[in-house]
């Protein structure tokens, strides 16, 4: 579920990405800016949570080198 | 030809690939399939969901350059509603210290707006994307208020970056003036108003179409 919601944040981010550098003015850079640049931090930022829940990102006995 | 359009200006495939433009597209495009993918799949394995996080992060700093660049576009400036009187009397030759150099070649036309309007050095480039971002907030909040005007006074080190060592310039009795000199330093006096027309017409800076 996690995952289905961070790939879909980052496909409007990128579908505006696409939209800003094919039509370059000033209410498409305010929706790459303001929707856009968000909805990829979003994204990131659920894909990380979702790893970690997983249990990426954590230092435990099994991950240290002996 | 173009009869408004410059000469000398080779056939469109003569300025070579937009790369600027290309890039974050060709980069976008693998993103887009691999987040497709996982949104079908529902999980991605680790060395793809890996570039699905790059990809998607790469095609938005090339975004964000492309913004960087383009955004010097006086089309750019003047796609804001706000702004496009402001463009239009560029070619209107009305005496606006803004259109005599617009018409007289004396700022790049495609960058007339950014020319006068960012500072010298990276620190002008800085403050006027700045500044570009925060007329994008008032834009999208309608947070401004008509007529417009400039946001604190105007930095005449623009001005100054082309006319100061200009002989013609060097030679007017009232530049060599040391009183005006440091009056125009310190932004107590400025250049429009009292001796020169103002950089924009008034009826422009309404925001209705003229």
């Amino acid at each position: 579920m996690m995952v289905r919601l961070a790939c879909s944040l980052g496909l409007v981010a990128l579908a505006i990405l696409v939209l800003f550098v094919s039509r370059l003015e000033g209410a498409t850079a305010i929706v790459f800016v303001f929707v856009g640049i968000p909805s990829l931090a979003l994204a990131l930022t659920i894909y990380v949570v979702y790893r970690w829940r997983a249990g990426a990102f954590r230092f435990n006995e099994t991950s240290r080198v002996s | 030809m173009n009869p408004t359009g410059p000469l000398f200006a080779g056939p469109a495939a003569a300025q070579g690939i937009p790369w600027l433009a290309v890039l974050p597209i060709l980069v976008a495009v693998p993103a887009a399939a691999i987040l497709l993918w996982g949104l079908v799949r529902g999980r991605l394995p680790p060395s793809i969901a890996a570039a699905g996080v790059l990809l998607p992060v790469a095609a938005y700093a090339l975004g964000c350059l492309f913004m960087l660049e383009e955004s010097k576009n006086a089309s750019f400036c003047g796609s804001c509603h706000v702004m496009t009187p402001l463009l239009t009397s560029l070619h209107s030759n009305d005496g606006s210290l803004a259109a005599v150099h617009y018409e007289r070649g004396l700022v790049p036309h495609d960058h007339a707006c950014y020319t006068c309007h960012s500072g010298y050095g990276i620190w002008g480039t800085m403050d006027a994307k700045m500044a570009g971002v925060m007329h994008m907030v008032r834009t999208a909040t309608g947070w401004y208020d008509l007529p417009l005007k400039l946001n604190g006074p105007f930095d005449i080190d623009s001005c100054l970056n082309c006319h100061a060592h200009a002989p013609s310039f060097r030679n007017v009795e009232a530049h060599q003036d040391p009183d005006l000199q440091k009056q125009l330093l310190s932004h107590e006096l400025s250049c429009t108003g009292l001796c020169h027309p103002a950089a924009h017409p008034e009826a422009a800076l309404t925001g209705k179409p003229m």
